[in-house]
């Protein structure tokens, strides 16, 4: 069985419009260089031994392949599974309990989570300013070399907008550019019955917060989006995360208590926690079998972007750092 | 020479009706039990101790009786009262023109606490932006008051039902000094016991809080 049968529409290549655009394009190159630049470096945090790739690699599509929680500096663990970095440019709201409103401030949160980053704006800033190198970055970027928290935060977000997943399988054979085998093409119809009102394509999300039946895990005691709202509806209810490169970014679930699609799939089927918060579309389940459950599994395979994986314009820029360097020597 | 005379003319009449007009700073002082307290001078022996006291002043709207005589668009001021250089509202007037009330936000409003990354005085690195969950810290106040209890209040929220953002409208005397002054007692006072002395989250006891705090604001000592 699997959740309740929706006849949500599939409207698989109707990307909408994007919620955070950078205001100011004139160096748009340089901005997102620089946000590059800082997002791979440890000196955000407080011993300069954590970046935010640690957490978010460019070959686990910007998430922490077999890491349950996030990873912090002294050895600490977070308090949540590290979701995916992708197509962010399009979410409204970020965080698994959407703490953060905006995709410039969202940096601030794992850099100043003592179990993270454990560091501060206005030090990064200090440390920043005392490096000729990151004067001529913010310069080139700004035309400003008087480097400001506002003006970090905003290059990070600009190299965070410009991940963006949308060459997977799925795609090209939506374009008509290829096609789905038989297996993967019945997985697509039960996902498009089963799944699809939540995890919409193309971002396979629809970026609501939902209770999906998971008990709390007794030590996190993690209470989700209610923490932010203070309303009881919001009890136990999560981003619903994007499906997009899922085969590389396991664990799953806000706590990552999943290693598997099908330990995920074998939950959905029975095995969710009944509860009156709990969404509307998993009160009901719907029997499905072994091999749909494969065929479904290939289905969410066909969202693995490989060259987006490896993309040069998202990986450490490593020769772009060594030329800089010289010339600020 | 018929000019200078208008000019100067025109200065005397400003000057006879209110002195202070011409003024770009208000100073603002804080009062406990009526006293001045002066906060940036470490070496005053006093009976509380604040650590820290900082809040944002924005929309600020200049009367002459009920008609609008200069408004700051987009502005906000971080006041922050142990800074020598932060502790006073400087205005930037675009006339002359007399005013005998101020009209200002205590607090960040909604649409700039949804707008990303901002300048100057609104930069996260001045430490009044939450961190764990987005939203500007409209008032930060952290001391040690006669009870003796280390107090800590970071007031905000901007979301509905939680926005604290106060407005607030001070008469202004005409003796010639404009000050905003804090009966900062009257708010310590008010506090009910349920709240923590450690209060840092933007819920209705932040608004509740946020708004004790406005009425603790005056143009009389």
């Amino acid at each position: 069985m699997l959740i309740s049968y929706t006849k949500a529409v599939v409207k698989p290549n109707e990307w909408p419009q994007k919620i955070y655009q950078v205001k100011d394009t004139s160096h748009l190159e340089d901005l997102t260089l620089l946000g590059k630049i800082l997002f791979y470096d440890p000196i955000l945090s407080l011993d300069s031994s954590t970046s935010c790739s640690s957490c978010h690699s460019p070959f686990n599509a910007f998430a922490h392949t077999d890491h349950a929680l996030s990873h912090g500096i002294d050895n600490k663990i977070g308090f949540r599974n590290a979701p995916t970095l992708v197509n962010l440019a399009y979410q409204p709201i970020y965080m698994w309990d959407g703490a953060i409103n905006h995709l410039e401030m969202q940096s601030l949160a794992p850099i100043t989570n003592p179990d993270e980053m454990n560091e501060s704006i206005e030090h990064i800033v200090s440390k920043l300013n005392n490096q000729s190198f990151y004067r001529i970055l913010f310069n080139n970027a700004f035309q400003d070399s008087i480097i400001t928290g506002a003006k970090t935060l905003k290059a990070i977000a600009a190299f965070m907008a410009s991940i963006e997943s949308k060459n997977a399988k799925y795609d090209l054979v939506m374009n008509g550019n290829e096609v789905f085998t038989e297996q993967e093409k019945n997985g697509f119809e039960l996902f498009s019955k089963h799944c699809v009102s939540c995890h919409t394509p193309p971002l396979f999300t629809n970026y609501s917060f939902q209770n999906n039946g998971l008990i709390p895990d007794s030590v996190l005691k993690d209470s989700g989006r209610i923490r932010q709202t203070k309303n009881t509806t919001d009890s136990l209810k999560f981003k619903v995360p994007t499906l997009r490169n899922i085969e590389f970014t396991f664990p799953y679930m806000h706590d990552g208590r999943f290693k598997t699609l099908t330990e995920v799939l074998n939950f959905y089927i029975g095995n969710t926690h009944k509860n009156a918060m709990m969404a509307n579309e998993l009160k009901s389940v719907t029997y499905i079998s072994a091999n749909e459950k494969v065929d479904l599994i290939a289905f969410l395979l066909t969202l693995s972007d490989k060259q987006f994986l490896f993309d040069k314009r998202y990986s450490y820029p490593k020769s772009q750092i060594d030329s800089l360097r010289k010339i600020s020597q | 020479m018929k000019t200078r005379f208008i000019v100067g003319l025109s200065f005397c009449i400003c000057c006879m009706f209110n002195s202070y007009l011409a003024a770009q700073t208000i100073p603002i002082i804080v009062l406990y039990h009526q006293k001045e307290i002066q906060l940036t001078d470490s070496s005053n022996s006093r009976s509380i101790q604040i650590n820290s006291f900082k809040f944002y002043l924005s929309s600020i709207k200049l009367y002459n009786t009920n008609l609008l005589v200069d408004e700051e668009l987009n502005s906000y001021h971080l006041i922050d009262l142990l800074d020598t250089s932060k502790n006073k509202l400087k205005l930037r007037r675009n006339n002359n023109n007399p005013f005998n009330r101020i009209e200002f936000n205590l607090g960040i409003d909604s649409a700039t606490n949804v707008s990303g990354a901002m300048e100057g005085d609104l930069d996260p690195t001045n430490n009044m932006y939450w961190t764990w969950q987005s939203g500007y810290i409209n008032l930060k106040l952290e001391g040690i008051f006669e009870d003796g209890i280390q107090r800590e209040y970071h007031l905000g929220g901007y979301a509905y039902p939680n926005n604290a953002l106060q407005k607030v409208s001070l008469k202004m005397n005409s003796s010639g000094n404009t000050i905003i002054y804090i009966h900062i007692e009257d708010f310590i006072h008010s506090i009910p016991d349920s709240i923590p002395f450690k209060f840092m989250t933007p819920d209705p006891k932040a608004v509740y809080l946020s708004q004790l705090f406005a009425k603790c604001l005056s143009s009389e000592k």
